[in-house]
C-alpha cells in the first residue's frame, strides 16, 4: 500500500518543505506593511515624493506570459498526444488536422511575436 | 488511513495558504502563499490520479500564473498600490459579500443532502487507485464533442498574445514619451 503511495508522500514533503520555507522567508527577510520603506526590499520600496523613478522594462512580464501560453499548448499538446496512438486505425488525417490547425495559428503568434521583437533580450 | 492522512495535510496546507494569501498585507508574501496553496491543491489532484488536471496545475498556475503574478508585482510600485487601495473604508461591502457567501455556502450543503449519493461525502465509494485514468476519456472528449471550442482556443491564444505584445509597446512608448 505504502508503495503505491510514494510518489505522493514525496511530493507531500515537498509542499511542506515549500510551505516552511515560504513562512520562514516571509518572517525573517522582508517587512510585512509596505507603508514602512525601511523594511522593504529595494524593488518593492516606493518612491520619496517628488523623486522619480525609472520604470521598468515590461520584458520579462512579455516573456513570462509567453511561457504561460507555452504552457496551456503543451497542456493540449500532452492530451492529443495520449489520443494518438487509437487514431491510428483508419483517422491518422483527423487525428493530425485537429493538432495542426491549434498548433499552426499559435505558431504563427509566435512568429509574429519574434518579428515584433519581443524577445530580444535586451 | 494514509489516504486520508495525505488528503488532510493537503488540505491543511492549501486553506492555510490561502487564508494567509488574502491577509498578508504584502503582495510579494501574497504571491508565495499562492504558490503554496496551488500546489497543495496539485497534491489532492496527485491523490485522485488525475495526472492531467496535476500537470496543468504544477506547468500552468504553480509555474506560469505564479511567475506572471511575481513579474507585476515587481513592475508596479507595491507601495503606490498599497496607498491607493484602502481595505479599511470597505469592510462593510466585504462583510456584505461574506454574508452572501456564507448564506450560499448553507444553501449548497442543504440542498446537497437531496442529490442521491446522500450528501457532499458520498461514503463507500471506489478508491482511487482503482479508477480509471482519466486523460484518455477527456481527451476524448476534448477532440471529439469539443473540437470546435478547441480550434476556437488557438485562436483566443492569438489574440492574447497579439494583444500582450501591443500593450507592452504602448507601455513602453509611454514611459519613453
Amino acid at each position: 500500500m505504502f508503495r503505491a503511495h510514494i510518489a505522493i508522500v514525496i511530493y507531500a514533503l515537498f509542499v511542506l518543505f515549500f510551505a516552511a520555507l515560504t513562512l520562514f522567508i516571509t518572517k525573517r527577510f522582508a517587512s510585512e506593511s509596505p507603508g514602512d520603506p525601511a523594511g522593504l526590499l529595494p524593488e518593492e520600496a516606493a518612491p520619496a515624493e517628488g523623486e522619480g523613478r525609472d520604470l521598468r522594462s515590461t520584458r520579462p512580464y512579455l516573456l513570462v506570459l509567453l511561457i504561460v501560453f507555452v504552457g496551456v499548448e503543451s497542456t493540449f499538446l500532452i492530451l492529443w498526444a495520449r489520443l494518438y496512438r487509437t487514431w491510428f486505425d483508419g483517422h491518422l488525417a483527423f487525428a493530425f488536422s485537429s493538432m495542426f490547425v491549434f498548433a499552426g495559428l499559435v505558431f504563427l503568434g509566435h512568429i509574429w511575436i519574434h518579428k515584433k521583437g519581443a524577445l530580444h533580450w535586451e | 488511513m494514509l489516504d486520508s492522512l495525505l488528503f488532510y495535510c493537503f488540505a491543511g496546507v492549501a486553506v492555510l495558504g490561502a487564508v494567509l494569501t488574502i491577509s498578508r498585507r504584502n503582495p510579494m508574501h501574497a504571491a508565495f502563499f499562492l504558490t503554496t496553496t496551488l500546489l497543495a491543491t496539485g497534491g489532492i489532484f496527485l491523490e485522485l490520479r488525475a495526472g492531467v488536471l496535476f500537470r496543468t496545475q504544477i506547468i500552468l498556475y504553480a509555474g506560469g500564473v505564479t511567475a506572471l503574478f511575481v513579474s507585476v508585482l515587481l513592475l508596479v510600485r507595491s507601495g503606490d498600490a498599497v496607498r491607493q487601495v484602502r481595505f479599511g473604508v470597505k469592510k462593510q461591502m466585504a462583510t456584505a459579500v461574506a454574508v452572501a457567501l456564507g448564506f450560499e455556502l448553507i444553501v449548497v450543503l442543504f440542498l446537497a443532502r437531496r442529490l442521491p449519493g446522500g450528501g457532499l461525502l458520498v461514503r463507500g465509494s471506489a478508491p482511487v487507485d482503482q479508477l480509471p485514468p482519466n486523460a484518455v476519456a477527456m481527451a476524448t472528449s476534448l477532440f471529439g464533442d469539443y473540437l470546435l471550442p478547441f480550434e476556437m482556443t488557438s485562436v483566443l491564444l492569438l489574440v492574447a498574445m497579439v494583444g500582450a505584445v501591443v500593450m507592452a509597446k504602448n507601455r513602453k512608448r509611454h514611459e519613453r514619451s
